[in-house]
């Protein structure tokens, strides 16, 4: 090959950077697929679902509200893994983060516990596809076709918990399967599973936007219930909420859209394998929370208008407390209320079938998530190599697969058959991820001090009130979740604090610590020093 | 070709670090050169793809010069200023040239412009060699070089004008130990058309050419800039015609971008090791029958050079590996 083809150059003096002909530099991903690869890992269903929990928990919260005022607080700690994003742009999640800024043991202890976490999460929502997801499908289409047999069906699948623990199951299988298949094949199926997920927001936009209260009120009564009646029984029964906006409530119901849009972050350990030449990825998620937080907020807006917030609490009280005057048959919850406003059978039964769909979809994400990380840590030697290895066929992590696959399996059966207290960790969870959280954040901070030359020379190299931008941002975030840690410790309707997930939290934890130093010993007897593994080389 | 003159007793270990793909970063290259001390090792493996991609000109003014950084212009009003921006810029693994207000326009034209490149490159490479006989002088570390798919052929000349550092395609390289070291820089064709890429028939050939004067390939150590195909260490994102990665909803597609050449060059000798670069965003180690191959990736452009200790012991083979980021 002629040598001059090493040097055929491009100006491009607009930019001031003259670039060669060479390998690797690639063109910006295309701003829609940049989107749909974010948002997939925001899911808005969940989200809308979720946020009209909140005037339940906090009488008087609006959805509208909590979900506005959420999206805003959590652009801090999103743009905090953005600019960690534009520093080390395929180092991937906090693992490298924490473990290049502050050290290899922390990294690991802090990517352990938010990892450990997840397993539960995804044995958790493999759970809710029984006994919510399907219990609420069946039995509304079972009311809009008059069909008994769906109805029972539903019935039994809200009660039945080896009807729970097998479909639970069968989700968990079929999502190792797909991580098991060649990337491209699960990329398929979850784009499939993606975009099928969305047609239940599309459908309750619509359905809402045509249907005032009075049509609600209406279909309350089609399915057996009484809309002011429910009311009146939820204020006799106890439950203090009311059709007055509550600021105090609204604030304190935060978390709970928290737990959907302070995720925006996820792809952070997953999207980065392509570095965007224009740095278009790192505002993906940025871009994904607006666009998420945008759609639900207007969901939230039209529910409260056709459903009512008021009602929204008191019939989930209602449904808690297994009242009479709630004669609906599934779960108290928005997409079961949207499906109450059609009677065509074939909508519902999309509408529910893309529940469903919301809810496997963030199954292989999170699996996903969490295999790679146990890859990276074998990767590192602090796991046994054998972790690490992949299909010689499909290139896919088994053994990685199957210990997740095998816990969120034991996870699932204890949540299943173990005592309430298990189920309770849940909400536990997003307590015990925000200590990983504030980790980042405290990296955030510091980062521009302890890694000079990384920091100096990268493209966020800017300063703000006299102080590095990414330790302002992080500074912001460590409040940000300081501020919904202080929350789920201390508020007792977000069920984060009760004392079996303090005990849980306390000993994940305590297990994330002590693994490092034992890995640590193990390879140094055969003769790998695991403390090179991010120690710095002197530049000079 | 051997490469020192003192070997240890037989039987201790041979501790390599192997870098490849720092793109013209020179964060990247002291840090390799400084590996050597850092992680005890006897050998020092450079691989390919030496050469950056980006040239930034500072321009001058009548008070400094001008240049632009991410995107922003900057202005270098004295020497410790301009120094300080240089550095800033080889550290990024970019090159610097300082022009002046009249070269400005040569820019724009695309002969002066390779021209211009090419010289910055040259002299950013010459300043290399020289740092490697100044400081590795007469430790006991064996130091080997090459070019990969993305430089120039002609600056093989500039590599082998050092004194210390041996220049790995030239022909089987003995390592402390006994071991023995074949090293192919060139790829299977890319999609930028690169200077140095083969059909596999032609990678084939170069490589078999190569195994065919080791003693025992199956003592051997491959540096083969590609990896194999359809390993752990060649998955990279799938590009469309006009070189966008193409995405998912669940992520980018990521494919097999490897040599089948170089994984049937492994498969047939059997060697202890195989040493790879080019996919900077699939590091990680593959057993091939009982061949580990190893692809340590590349952060250049972040001035992290990512790299592999290898401990290499005559009854054991490959005793220990890691891969670290420095």
């Amino acid at each position: 090959m002629p040598a001059t083809d090493a040097t055929t150059a491009s100006s491009s003096p607009s930019s001031g950077l003259y670039a060669r002909q060479s390998s690797g530099l690639v063109r910006d991903i295309s701003p829609l697929s940049n989107a749909i690869l974010n948002i997939s890992f925001v899911s808005i269903p969940l989200a809308v679902f979720v946020a009209t929990q909140a005037p339940y928990a906090f009488p008087g919260a609006s959805p509208f509200w909590v979900t506005v005022i959420c999206v805003g607080v959590c652009f801090l700690p999103v743009m905090l893994y953005s600019l960690f994003m534009a520093v080390m742009p395929r180092s991937g999640g906090d693992y490298v983060f924490v473990s290049r800024t502050l050290h290899p043991w922390v990294g690991f202890a802090t990517n352990f516990n938010i990892v450990a976490w997840y397993v539960l999460v995804i044995a958790y929502f493999a759970y809710l596809l029984a006994p919510s997801a399907l219990a609420t499908a069946f039995v509304s289409i079972g009311v809009a076709a008059h069909s008994a047999t769906f109805t029972e069906w539903g019935a039994t699948l809200a009660e039945d918990k080896g009807w729970q623990f097998g479909i639970g199951a069968a989700a968990l299988l079929f999502t190792a399967a797909m991580m098991s298949t060649s990337m491209r094949r699960m990329l398929s199926i979850q784009r499939v599973i993606f975009f099928g997920s969305l047609l239940c927001v599309a459908i309750s936009a619509i359905l809402l936007l045509f249907n005032d209260r009075g049509s609600f009120e209406d279909a309350v009564a089609k399915f057996g219930g009484n809309y002011d009646g429910m009311l009146a029984a939820a204020k006799a029964g106890g439950y203090a909420g009311s059709s007055h906006f509550n600021l105090g409530n609204t604030l304190l119901a935060l978390p709970l859209a928290f737990a959907s849009f302070g995720y925006a972050i996820v792809s952070s350990y997953a999207g980065s394998e392509v570095r965007s030449p224009k740095a278009t990825g790192n505002r993906a998620m940025m871009w994904a929370l607006i666009v998420s937080g945008v759609v639900t907020a207007i969901l939230m807006l039209l529910a409260g208008r056709t459903f009512g917030n008021d009602f929204l609490g008191s019939a989930t009280y209602l449904n808690y407390m297994e009242d009479p005057q709630y004669a609906f048959g599934a779960p108290s919850g928005f997409f079961f209320y949207v499906s109450m406003l059609t009677s065509s059978t074939p909508v519902i039964v999309i509408l529910n079938l893309s529940v469903v769909l919301a809810y496997v979809v963030a199954l292989p994400v999170t699996f996903l998530i969490t295999t790679r990380s146990l890859f990276a840590w074998s990767f590192d030697r602090i796991l046994p190599e054998r972790v690490s290895e992949v299909n010689p066929r499909t290139r896919s992590p088994l053994i990685a697969t199957a210990i997740v696959l095998v816990v969120s399996l034991i996870y699932l059966a204890l949540i299943v058959w173990g005592s309430s207290n298990f189920l309770s960790l849940l909400y536990t969870a997003g307590l015990a991820e925000l200590l990983t959280f504030i980790v980042v954040a405290i990296a955030g901070i510091v980062f521009p001090f302890r890694r000079k030359a990384l920091y100096g020379s990268s493209a966020i190299n800017r300063k703000i009130f006299g102080l590095p931008l990414l330790t302002v941002v992080g500074l912001g975030s460590l409040a940000v979740y300081i501020f919904f840690f202080i929350s789920l410790a201390t508020q007792d309707a977000l069920g984060a604090n009760e004392s079996a997930g303090i005990r849980a939290v306390v000993i994940i934890a305590a297990i994330a610590v002590l693994i490092y130093p034992i890995s640590y010993l193990i390879n140094r007897r055969r003769g790998v020093d695991l403390g090179l593994a991010f120690r710095q080389l002197p530049p000079e | 070709m051997g490469l020192f003159g003192r070997k240890r007793s037989g039987g201790e270990r041979t501790r390599i670090f192997f870098a490849t793909d720092i793109h013209g970063s020179e964060s990247c290259f002291r840090k390799w050169l400084n590996a050597a001390e850092v992680y005890d090792a006897r050998v020092l493996v450079l691989g390919g793809d030496l050469t950056g991609k980006v040239l930034v000109p500072f321009v001058a003014e009548p008070e400094g010069y001008r240049a632009e950084i991410h995107g922003e212009v900057v202005h270098a009003r004295d020497e410790e200023e301009l120094e300080k921006l240089r550095s800033q810029v080889r550290m990024m693994g970019r090159y610097d040239v300082l022009l002046a207000a009249e070269e400005e326009p040569l820019l724009e034209q695309p002969e002066e412009l390779s021209r211009i490149f090419d010289q910055a490159i040259r002299e950013s490479l010459a300043r290399w060699v020289a740092l490697i006989d100044e400081r590795i002088g007469d430790r006991e570390v064996a130091v080997t070089t090459m070019l990969g798919n993305d430089d120039d052929p002609r600056l093989a000349e500039v590599l082998r004008s050092s004194g210390i550092a041996a220049y790995a395609e030239d022909g089987p390289v003995e390592l402390p130990g006994g071991y023995e070291m074949i090293s192919v820089g060139f790829s299977t064709p890319t999609p930028w058309h690169t200077p140095r890429e083969l059909s596999e028939e032609e990678l084939a050939a170069k490589i078999e050419a190569m195994a065919a004067q080791l003693n025992d390939p199956s003592k051997a150590v491959f540096n083969l800039h590609c990896p194999p195909l359809e390993s752990h260490l060649d998955q990279a994102t799938k590009l469309d015609d006009e070189l966008r990665p193409v995405t998912d909803a669940g992520g980018p597609v990521q494919i097999g971008v490897g040599s089948a050449a170089v994984r049937e060059s492994i498969e047939r000798h059997q060697p202890l090791l195989g040493l790879h670069g080019h996919v900077h965003e699939s590091p990680g180690s593959e057993k091939i029958g009982t061949t580990i191959s190893i692809n340590p990736g590349s952060d250049y452009g972040d001035g992290i050079l990512r790299g592999a200790i290898l401990d290499l012991e005559p009854e054991r083979g490959v005793r220990t590996w890691q891969i670290v980021q420095g």
